[in-house]
């Protein structure tokens, strides 16, 4: 058995090394090693001070499709970004998710609860400004997995979402216990 | 017309999911597109009668088949355009209701009027929340079933 590191989600390296697993064959084993290398060392990201609040913005987004009037969107985007950020600091201090996702989720419900008194559509904003959380890639990659007989793969996927969602669960409920909204 | 504009906010809600995931740049003008024809598609199935689920999983496979599409043209991996934008589609609200309604539940007497009835809210939240995500990732995912057949990956 060996530990694989956690990487985290990279679809530009996924791309990256699509394109070469085209072009493997023929290759000798020292340029293809050369070449993975290259893929590594290509590592670029959009950097965190951008892209917290983009996870921000996105949740005004689900605010505002879920109907939050105008303040709400607002109050969504602000709470997932501070969560977003937090959760971002702690899972780099090498948290596990269970740990960061109660602790992210906690401090943007309990955000959203402090500037209620701004919106008339609580319910919607609540829910959206958790939804930065949603483990969409395992959820989708790991559905797809049992679909196409990849069972072990797949079993492992959604039991890590699972407990990514149980853990955002527990922060949310302690926060809503906390703002008597439950 | 408000309401179609209203889905226009697929698109920013697919594209910071789209950064986190860390696409590569020039992806995300497709992205966005994709995102608002997802949104736009289910959302019309919905006012037009469908069911919640019904129209996710009409909008995740309009995704997944154009990204299936568009991904090998760009020369990028097909899920780089089909994950994003179906992350607008997922049923946050009924996933908040189906979790606040089960702790609130927690704390009620057992086999009380309001713990019964609060449970009753959780199932149903949760067998939508549980009946959508799927829809979405079958949708999303069907192009690989239908196309790949022999590809073990």
């Amino acid at each position: 058995m060996r530990h694989t590191a956690s990487v985290g989600i990279n679809f530009s390296e996924l791309t990256d090394l699509s394109r070469l697993s085209r072009q493997v064959e023929g290759m000798s084993t020292a340029e293809y090693r050369e070449r993975l290398e290259a893929v590594e060392r290509r590592e670029k990201r959009f950097p965190p001070v951008l892209v917290m609040p983009m996870l921000g913005l996105s949740c005004a987004g689900f605010a505002a499709l879920f109907g939050a009037d105008p303040a709400g969107i607002a109050i969504a985007g602000v709470a997932a970004a501070v969560g977003a950020t937090l959760r971002h600091f702690l899972a780099r201090a090498k948290f596990k998710p269970f740990l960061f996702c109660m602790a992210a989720a906690f401090v943007s419900v309990m955000l959203v609860l402090v500037m209620q008194a701004w919106t008339q559509t609580l319910h919607e904003v609540l829910s959206a400004s958790v939804l930065y959380l949603v483990p969409g890639v395992p959820l989708l990659n790991g559905t797809s997995d049992l679909l196409n007989g990849q069972y072990l793969n797949g079993v492992g996927r959604l039991t890590m979402s699972t407990v990514i969602v149980l853990g955002s669960a527990i922060g949310i409920a302690v926060a809503l216990l906390i703002g008597e909204k439950l | 017309m408000t309401d179609l504009l209203n889905y226009l906010w697929a698109a920013p809600a697919a594209l910071g999911f789209a950064m986190f995931f860390n696409v590569k740049r020039r992806t995300l003008a497709g992205i966005a597109l994709l995102a608002i024809l997802g949104k736009l598609a289910s959302g019309l199935m919905v006012n037009a009668g469908a069911t919640i689920v019904l129209a996710s999983f009409v909008a995740a496979l309009v995704i997944g088949m154009l990204a299936f599409i568009v991904g090998p043209l760009t020369r990028e991996a097909s899920s780089v355009y089909a994950f994003a934008p179906v992350i607008p589609l997922i049923p946050g609200t009924y996933i908040f209701t189906a979790l606040t309604s089960l702790v609130s539940a927690l704390g009620k007497p057992e086999g009380s009027a309001e713990g019964v009835e609060l449970l009753d809210a959780a199932a149903s939240s949760a067998l939508i929340a549980a009946a959508v995500t799927l829809a979405l990732a079958v949708g999303a995912t069907s192009p690989k079933l239908l196309f790949l057949r022999n590809r073990s990956d």
